[in-house]
């Protein structure tokens, strides 16, 4: 048996589904019989900053992060524990997209400004404020994922290559069942008022799926719960705004009516509500955009 | 803002080769100056100037996109202005999400014997956003 | 430090405070993040809210995702098929089984006075055992729910779709081993942690809320919202939006209770068999009824384990595979209030829709908001208890304590605890750490 890899977990926020997912994996046994853990932290209160210090740097081999960074406190802990770690893993959709709290960074409101201020910044990737090696997506990973990051991190002879995402590089339409028609899009339909037909691609039938922009790996299991894809595992592969390229697909679905005052197709793009929830729901944060400023109205 | 006089913005400007593009070329031979702010890319149509064209271009500090293709019914690519102008009319809705006014994006349709319509919508561009303000967007890096 | 990622609205617990400066005072506060809840889901579609709320807290994620789908069934005036209904309450009672198990062997303390260190492990229960037990509860929220740890199938007015036959009877298959699981946890309770809630004497007589069924018996998901005094007599049975003003504005002369042990005080009793004859084990040990003994919660939670798992088995057998009417239609939208009864206690969601299916308003009631005077109650009478002296024993009963109410800021493997005393500027003047 070579030497037993040291790992480590931290979440320094978060609503603990990053910690479950792990901890629910089949091979968890299996990672721990090789493993010494050097701490699981579900919480910023679990450890000091001192704590931290005292590590010996880089004598964790993998750090796997979750949760989201935002001020300069939970900077600075990301940043020490760069330094105590080989190979960091952002873990889940918060480390590496911000996450759904990315969305506070756009939404307008004089209360969850007061709250970012206290916090001293706004809600940052973690790849925006260290460097990361690896990252595991998922609002929380789903399971595939989580089994592939454990085999090639855990249980393999190598390490994979700096950069691995453990999801696959096509969409998440490669792994749904659904019937794909190629309709144009006339109409945005809200999945609530009446669901889907379970059988057909949801945009054929006119709702919003980030099915296209999201990168796969999950079993498409949301679309098979009747759902659309809402984006939690970030863009496909060479995609630098997962927001940004669903509006995109999105207007390219809208069949040009020949009148070039545009009027028809704007009414269908008008009808799209909510467009920073809906197109950005876990990405806002790492957006090209990052957050919302003031553009002097 | 206070300053704008001394404010240089920064334009990128997305311009079809067969049209827009050609205009602002037939400023350069005719000796007809436009603003030095505007930095042309010159793309196929604009049917192809994606999302991360656009948002990288303000990430990286652009406080203005001019958008030039073919006047409406006269794309090469029959309609990939048109599509590309619906891609714009989606966006705009997100910047003005994020804060970003969404006129710091124009689009023209100009032919590409038109060289003082191109000049001219590049000066009022180049006017109309040093009346805007240098973009709140770089800031966020 | 508490993120500002307002989606995580219940904050971890990073103190308790002991102030000195006269009196000694024990105190746990949940931050109230009310406006900026309301502010963060303003602007959100109605149908996108349960794939929110049930990211707030992941450890008991089924709950928020069906007190949000019953609060929009309120807003937009629907009436859910009965099949949908009968997949939401597999659902819950599944998301109750999860949280139980999970918060009794994995979130707790592992130490001495930890509960599943109370559970004798030593014999077949070993901890794979409970694992996988834990990785199948899982499966059959995925199955049930269309998503493992975050469910997605609830909607305004239904479900998005049904279940497939062979997923359902694979449910029906787990949920049998699962109640095996459930006695078998019990069993050990009852032999290592039984005594140990015995010996704790710190008792607050409190209000108890819980939902109760048709027969005032616990329900575990829907029902009629009940609370009884202190004594045991009925204060107040009914719906959400009858029972939520008195809530709101607490004018009694003792604190509320929601969870396990108010389950089992507001309601005649639990609603299934062998979780009625395990509740006897329960009154005779400590022979008052209601129970006001902290530590009971713990006990509660084991026998409401197997009542979770029994009601899943039932509510698994009841459900039939193809039912095509999952979905009510729906009224204009508008205000509605929806409560669950949720695996930490009582919860309850309020939204206000615009007449496009928008999100105006948005309010959440939690287990955690609802119970923070009854904890602080119990941590000031142990404060008093103890004195002034701050000694292991003390940090071990604080953890305890805090733990036997579940509430969300706990589960962390173990969960830790920092202990301050400040002097009378406000300095930290000691302080005691637990991790």
């Amino acid at each position: 048996m070579p030497n037993k890899k040291r790992l480590a977990f931290y979440a320094g926020s978060g609503c603990g589904g990053c910690s479950q997912s792990l901890m629910l994996s089949p091979s968890l046994a299996t990672m721990l019989d090789g493993a010494d853990i050097a701490f699981w932290a579900t919480r910023s209160g679990d450890l000091t900053e001192d704590e931290i210090s005292q590590l010996d740097d880089k004598g964790i081999d993998v750090l796997m992060f979750a949760g989201p960074v935002d001020g300069e406190a939970s900077i600075a802990t990301a940043k020490l524990l760069r330094r105590k770690a080989k190979r960091v893993v952002a873990y889940g959709a918060c480390a590496h997209l911000g996450g759904l709290c990315g969305l506070t960074n756009v939404i307008p409101g004089a209360k969850l400004r007061e709250l970012a201020e206290r916090n001293g910044g706004f809600i940052k990737p973690l790849s925006a404020v260290i460097e990361v090696d690896y990252v595991l997506p998922g609002c929380p990973p789903p399971q595939g994922m989580v089994e592939r990051m454990v085999k090639e991190l855990f249980l393999a002879d190598d390490v994979p290559d700096v950069g691995t995402v453990f999801a696959s590089s096509k969409g998440v339409c490669a792994q749904c069942d659904r019937k794909h028609l190629n309709n144009p899009l006339e109409e945005i339909r809200r999945f609530h008022a009446a669901p889907p037909d379970p059988d057909i691609c949801l945009l054929d039938q006119g709702y919003i799926c980030l099915g296209p922009v999201t990168r796969g790996g999950c079993g498409a299991v949301c679309l098979e719960a009747n759902r659309p894809c809402t984006g939690c595992a970030g863009p496909t592969a060479g995609v630098l705004d997962q927001g940004g390229a669903i509006l995109q697909s999105l207007a390219s679905l809208v069949p040009l009516s020949g009148d070039i005052s545009g009027e028809k197709e704007h009414r269908v793009l008008d009808s799209i509500q909510d467009i920073v929830g809906t197109a950005y729901k876990y990405s806002a944060a790492a957006s090209l955009l990052k957050r919302r400023v003031n553009d002097g109205e | 803002m206070s300053d704008n006089k001394s404010f240089e913005p920064k334009i990128i400007a997305f311009l079809c080769k067969w049209t827009t593009y050609a205009a602002a070329d037939l400023c350069g031979v005719s000796r007809m100056p436009y603003p030095s702010n505007i930095s042309i890319i010159k793309v196929n149509c604009t049917g192809e100037v994606t999302a991360d064209m656009i948002l990288t271009a303000f990430e990286k500090g652009a406080d203005g996109i001019l958008i030039g293709g073919c006047r409406p019914g006269h794309c090469r690519y029959e309609g990939g202005n048109l599509k590309g102008a619906n891609r714009i009319y989606l966006l705009k809705r997100a910047l003005n999400e994020f804060g970003v006014n969404p006129e710091r994006i124009r689009e023209v349709g100009i032919a590409g014997a038109q060289g003082l319509i191109f000049q001219r919508a590049a000066e009022k561009f180049t006017a109309d956003i040093r009346a805007l303000g240098p973009s709140p967007v770089m800031s966020n890096a | 430090m508490m993120a500002s990622n307002v989606i995580c609205l219940l904050p971890h617990l990073d103190r308790v405070e002991l102030v000195n400066g006269g009196e000694l005072v024990a105190s746990v506060s949940v931050p109230q993040a009310r406006e900026a809840f309301s502010s963060y889901m303003r602007g959100r579609l109605a149908e996108d809210v349960p794939l929110y709320v049930q990211r707030i807290d992941a450890h008991c994620a089924v709950s928020q995702h069906l007190a949000a789908v019953r609060a929009l069934d309120a807003c937009y005036n629907a009436s859910p098929p009965k099949g949908a209904i009968a997949i939401r309450r597999a659902l819950a009672y599944a998301g109750v089984y999860y949280h139980h198990l999970e918060q009794l062997f994995f979130s707790r303390s592992s130490g001495d006075g930890g509960i599943a260190g109370l559970v004798r492990t030593d014999d077949e229960l070993a901890a794979h055992d409970v694992l996988q037990a834990l990785r199948r509860a899982r499966d059959v929220v995925e199955i049930l729910g269309g998503r493992g740890l975050t469910p997605e199938r609830g909607i305004p007015g239904g479900v998005t779709v049904g279940i497939a036959d062979e997923q359902l009877s694979r449910a029906r298959d787990i949920a049998s081993d699962l109640l095996g699981v459930a006695l078998r946890s019990e069993e050990g309770f009852r032999a290592g942690g039984a005594r140990w809630v015995e010996e704790q004497e710190l008792s607050v007589p409190a209000y108890s809320l819980a939902t109760v069924n048709d027969d005032g018996e616990a329900s575990l998901c829907d029902g009629m919202l009940r609370i009884v005094d202190p004594k045991g007599s009925e204060v107040i049975t009914g719906d959400a939006s009858q029972v939520l003003p008195m809530m709101m504005e607490w004018k009694e002369d003792a604190p509320l209770r929601v969870g396990p042990l108010a389950r089992l005080n507001a309601a005649s009793g639990a609603s299934t068999e062998q979780a009625r004859e395990l509740q006897k084990h329960l009154f005779d040990a400590l022979g008052t009824s209601p129970i006001h003994r902290v530590a009971a919660g713990n006990w509660a939670m084991v026998i409401e384990l197997v009542e979770a798992a029994e009601l899943l088995s039932s509510a698994l057998a009841g459900l039939a595979a193809g039912d095509s009417e999952l979905h009510a239609s729906l009224d204009e939208p508008g205000e509605g209030v929806g409560a669950i009864e949720g695996a930490r206690g009582t919860l309850i969601h309020r939204y206000l829709l615009d007449a496009e299916g928008i999100v105006q308003e948005a309010q959440i009631v939690s287990p955690d908001s609802l119970m923070e005077a009854d904890v602080n109650a119990a941590l000031s009478s142990l404060i008093a208890e103890s004195g002034p002296e701050v000694t292991d024993d003390t940090i071990e009963r604080i953890v305890n304590t805090i733990g036997s109410y579940q509430p969300a800021y706990v589960p962390s493997a173990p969960f830790s605890l920092r202990i301050v005393r400040r002097d009378a500027d406000g300095r930290v003047s000691q302080e005691w750490r637990r991790t």
